[in-house]
């Protein structure tokens, strides 16, 4: 107001017009100081406020790749490692000047060795996206082309265009392990296998860059630029012993070219442990390009149930050798056929009777000894034994062997589609039919996995270990962040004495002069099991069958344990008569269990435990 | 430079002011444009500052001429100088001769400069106002003869430019030279009554023809409806000066002027300047401004004669004007309006003519009297002593001493 009055008073003629004049610009001289007025309350108060969303404006979050940890097996072969290799061609189309876009275009279409369309699509994409801040132009970008690219970009020639180097992981031996390893997806998240199961370990944790940038995302240097690395992933060692996967999978293919099977699965554990050393399913995949054959990538050693058939009569037996029932030489009524009241199938042992010279003549019955029955897998022996158990005593002998539940393999467990198993509850079991079905392995659905881990129970004394494949977990920094080690899953409740003597010399016998001489070896005993269990097809049991074959080796101190499952082996495979071989558990699976112990044992550097043998037989 | 004696002060002082606000001026208009260089493209960093220097130093060249020049000259080509705006002006709105930009024809080009025509429109019209108030003194309270053909000599001036369509700067034109006609002896009750009668016809008619006046009181009423599009600008503008604080951001430290301010360096220049320098900055810019209107309506009350008072309160009043319509756009107080801040904004014809401008205020500086200095001249007269031309001219003088 003094300076109005002051300029007033400076009008000399006192003209009112003039008056009216000067009050005209005596109010833009108060319209700005007003705003200076506004200026204070933005720039001042408002301060706080201006800057955060300058800040939010301006500011980008780039993401700083980690690497990816890597998959080793036990003895440090790489399975599995992430590999920066090859480049990605993108765009960032808000720097592509628009007048420049069509030549930024035609200039990258000649270094691709595209044509016109080619550049006219790209400029197109470009024009598109002109408010975008990425564009990927070419996932991958060959070699030489990558090579004239980064050239041009050196001389500033291609505006907003950048190479990205691509993020690959990669599986050294391909399918190698492949349904353990499992594999990644495109955005390098675990789909399978350790890779799925270990993601929080192996998972890189990406690092952030903070940066400014200009409205066109040019990032401008030296401004507010904080970083935060990147943390690689840690890397995971398996208990899976190369050498013995690389067996175990060579053994498989000769078992599939001989006798083309449906599916196969191999699995070799450590008797003491319960640990994984190696692992093999037909079919299987490789994890590079693992493609959408749902089928080749499940882990059938864990998915699939099956009836194990004879494979499950050693349990029966260890069972009433375990309550005082019975000894190895006890001696049984032994008949080829028993008809149960009530039950419409006859059991029978058809086609592979005990012969007449085991026969025991007893009181006017024959009978045979409890070993010899179970050497032969007879059927009417087993189901007497079950009959004389009965049903409680069966189901609970069962289901401390683990059966009916999920293993607690580390890859394992519902999401990786483990199966239980099926073992019905007592009060489903049928009265004449259930015990001598059970007895002989059927109305019990198992997977490999857990028939596998109840021989081993029977091989290492008793102690049904959840298997385990995952053996160390090795930060970036060295620091191990997580120990596999053997834990117990069930106690199956049998004596050292009932499995490591009474029903190891049992098992031995059925290698030595059983169901599975084929599985013989001269520089090792071994001990174990066929199955050969007819397929249910439509309601009725058919001609398909699943042959397997479990065991340990050495027999009197072992030190793995293997499972060979066959399922619908198909192939026609000629004896030395020119006859075909039947298949057999005995005669499928056996041989390529045995060759597999031998092998790994020698890998293993086991000595022979029956040299002197040997050298008489021969 | 015999008669520098007279107002030397108040010339100095004036001259200054202008200089400042030029200095400010380059500093800005550097900073807030080199950053233009993209990557890639080939794009010297000095491009805008060369052009402004150009025309900053043609514009002083242009002043310091038009200061010596004894500013009753304009007075006698008042004539022509109205005719040539006027044919410019129409000469914009022929196409193949006006360049249309952004949907509006407001440049002429002459090889690679280009001028808008309007800069000069402004001056013409003020030296025509004035000489007008000057000539028709005591007819200006009459309706028929004075505030009728004074409406009508600067309509014609509004409707042309408004054809352009330049909707900011015809209201400029009309409001600068309406301030002349008041100051001169219009009637502001015959204003009221006409602007009553006109603004509501018209600004209904403006508001439902063109589309981007309606898109720009919309985006003003509600700036975050379309924060990426025409309410983008506002909003980055009030990031800038928000963002400026006390003390500022610093010199070339302008995050905004990185693309994220459109017309950085023309139109929103004071929001870089309010970001990079702060409030102390900004206020002191604005205090610039006011200090350069102080003088100016002293020049105007110390002028000799009427048109001499007439042109510096016509000038004083459209710089003033146009500083405080610019900064109340970009501080977002008004609707958004293509107006550039003078002496300041990148922009070649504006900043030369702007600067003639001064010239002419300087030019009435020159032979403007004080009481005191009237005084003083009364004294040496009256000792017998020869007088400075400027003073011997003084009408304002002789009357001073006459009434002593």
């Amino acid at each position: 107001m003094k300076l109005l009055f002051w300029m007033l008073r400076e009008t000399g003629g006192g003209v009112s017009p003039r008056r009216s004049a000067r009050i005209v610009l005596g109010g833009v001289i108060v319209v700005l100081f007003g705003l200076s007025g506004r200026l204070f309350s933005l720039q001042v108060w408002h301060h706080d406020d201006y800057l955060a969303q300058r800040h939010a404006n301006s500011t980008r979050t780039l993401t700083l790749p980690g690497t990816r940890g890597s998959i080793f097996s036990e003895d440090k072969v790489c399975l599995g490692q992430t590999t920066f290799s090859g480049a990605s061609l993108v765009a960032n189309p808000r720097a592509v000047p628009g007048d420049q876009r069509a030549e930024v275009a035609t200039r990258l279409a000649s270094l691709l060795g595209q044509d016109g369309d080619y550049a006219r699509n790209v400029e197109n994409q470009l024009y598109e996206r002109r408010d975008k801040y990425y564009y990927c132009i070419e996932r991958e970008v060959a070699i030489d082309a990558t090579a004239k690219i980064d050239a041009e970009l050196r001389l500033g020639n291609l505006p907003g265009i950048e190479l990205r180097a691509i993020e690959t992981r990669e599986y050294p031996l391909g399918n190698f392990a492949s349904h353990i390893v499992g594999f990644v997806g495109r955005d390098m998240y675990g789909q399978e296998g350790v890779e799925r199961a270990l993601e929080s370990y192996l998972a890189a944790k990406p690092g952030k860059r903070v940066i400014a940038v200009d409205a066109l995302g040019h990032p401008i240097e030296n401004i507010d630029d904080r970083i935060e690395a990147a943390q690689d992933g840690a890397s995971v060692y398996l208990t899976i012993n190369s050498g013995i996967q690389a067996i175990v999978e060579d053994e498989l293919h000769s078992l599939v070219d001989m006798w083309e099977p449906e599916t196969v699965s191999v699995i070799v554990m450590e008797t003491n442990t319960g640990a994984i050393l190696g692992l093999a399913n037909y079919p299987s995949f490789n994890p590079n390009s693992p493609g959408s054959d749902a089928a080749a990538r499940k882990n059938i050693a864990i998915t699939d149930p099956f009836e194990p058939g004879s494979m499950f009569k050693p349990l029966i037996v260890c069972s009433a050798y375990q309550r005082g029932l019975l000894t190895p030489t006890s001696l049984v009524e032994y008949t080829p056929e028993l008809s149960i009241p009530g039950r419409k199938k006859q059991i029978t042992d058809h086609g592979h009777e005990i012969p007449n010279e085991y026969w025991v003549q007893w009181n006017g019955r024959s009978c045979v000894t409890v070993n010899r029955a179970l050497v032969s897998s007879s059927n009417t022996v087993m189901t007497r034994i079950g009959l004389l158990l009965g049903c409680d005593e069966l189901y609970d002998s069962i289901t401390k062997c683990g059966f009916g539940r999920r293993t607690g393999f580390d890859l394992g467990g519902p999401r990786f589609g483990e199966s239980a198993g099926v073992v019905r509850p007592l009060d489903k079991w049928t009265v004449p039919s259930s015990i001598p079905s059970v007895s002989i392995g059927y109305e019990v659905q198992v997977t490999p996995m857990q028939m596998l881990n109840c021989f081993n129970a029977i091989a290492n004394g008793g102690h049904v270990y959840k298997p385990w494949v995952i053996g160390r977990v090795v930060g970036p920094d060295g620091k191990v962040l997580h120990e596999g080690k053997p834990e117990i899953l069930v106690e199956s409740g049998l004596s050292e004495e009932v499995t490591r003597k009474m029903m190891n010399e049992t098992l031995k016998g059925v290698v030595e002069d059983g169901t599975a001489t084929g599985a013989q070896l001269k520089q090792y005993r071994i001990a174990g099991k066929t199955g050969t269990a007819m397929k249910v097809k439509n309601g009725q049991y058919s001609e398909d069958k699943v042959c397997s074959f479990v065991g340990y080796a050495p027999a009197d101190n072992p030190v793995i344990s293997v499972i060979v499952v066959v399922n619908e082996a198909h192939g026609k495979v000629l004896n030395k008569y020119g006859w075909p071989i039947r298949h057999y558990g005995g005669t499928v699976a056996a041989p390529t269990m045995s060759r597999i112990v031998l092998r790994s044992l020698k890998q293993l550097g086991v000595p022979e435990d029956m040299p002197e043998e040997t050298a008489s037989k021969d | 430079m015999g008669y520098l004696t007279v107002s030397r002060t108040l010339r100095n002082a004036y001259l200054l002011n202008i200089l400042a606000l030029v200095g400010v001026g380059v500093v800005m208009v550097f900073s807030s444009s080199a950053i233009r260089v993209v990557p890639g493209a080939e794009i010297d960093p000095f491009v805008f500052i060369k052009r402004h220097l150009m025309f900053v130093g043609l514009g002083i060249a242009g002043m310091a001429v038009v200061a010596r020049l004894d500013y009753r000259l304009w007075q006698k080509f008042a004539k022509p100088i109205y005719l040539l705006g006027l044919a410019l002006l129409v000469l914009t709105l022929i196409p193949g001769v006006g360049t249309e930009f952004n949907g509006a024809r407001r440049w002429l080009r002459f090889g690679g400069v280009g001028i808008q025509p309007s800069d000069f429109a402004k001056l013409a019209l003020l030296i025509s106002a004035a000489t007008y108030a000057a000539v028709r003194r005591n007819e200006l309270g009459s309706i028929r003869r004075g505030f009728l053909p004074g409406c009508m000599f600067v309509g014609i001036y509004v409707v042309l430019t408004m054809a352009q369509p330049d909707f900011g700067t015809s209201l400029f034109l009309a409001a600068s030279s309406f301030v002349v006609l008041l100051a001169g002896g219009l009637r502001v009750r015959h204003l009221a009554i006409a602007a009553l009668i006109v603004l509501p016809f018209a600004s209904i008619v403006m508001y439902a023809k063109f589309d981007h006046i309606q898109d720009r009181i919309m985006t003003f009423l509600d700036p975050a409806k379309d924060p990426r599009g025409k309410g983008h600008q506002v909003k980055q503008s009030l990031i800038a000066i928000g963002s400026g604080g006390m003390e500022g951001q610093g010199l070339g430290n302008s995050m905004q002027k990185l693309y994220y301010l459109p017309e950085q360096e023309t139109d929103f220049i004071f929001a870089v300047l309010a970001e990079e320098t702060g409030f102390i900055g900004s206020a002191l810019t604005l205090v610039l401004f006011v200090s350069l209107m102080i003088i100016g309506t002293k020049v105007a009350a110390r002028a000799p004669d009427r048109f001499g008072s007439l042109l510096a309160i016509g000038i004083t009043a459209a710089i003033g004007l146009q500083a405080a319509i610019n900064v109340a756009v970009v501080t977002a107080s008004v609707p958004t309006k293509g107006i550039g801040l003078p002496f300041i904004s990148f922009g070649g014809s504006s900043c030369f003519f702007y600067l003639v401008g001064a010239g002419l205020v300087l030019s009435v500086a020159r032979r403007c009297v004080s009481e005191k200095e009237a005084f003083a001249l009364l004294q040496q007269e009256m000792a017998g002593e020869r007088l400075p031309e400027s003073a011997r001219l003084s009408a304002r003088a002789r009357r001073i001493v006459a009434s002593s």
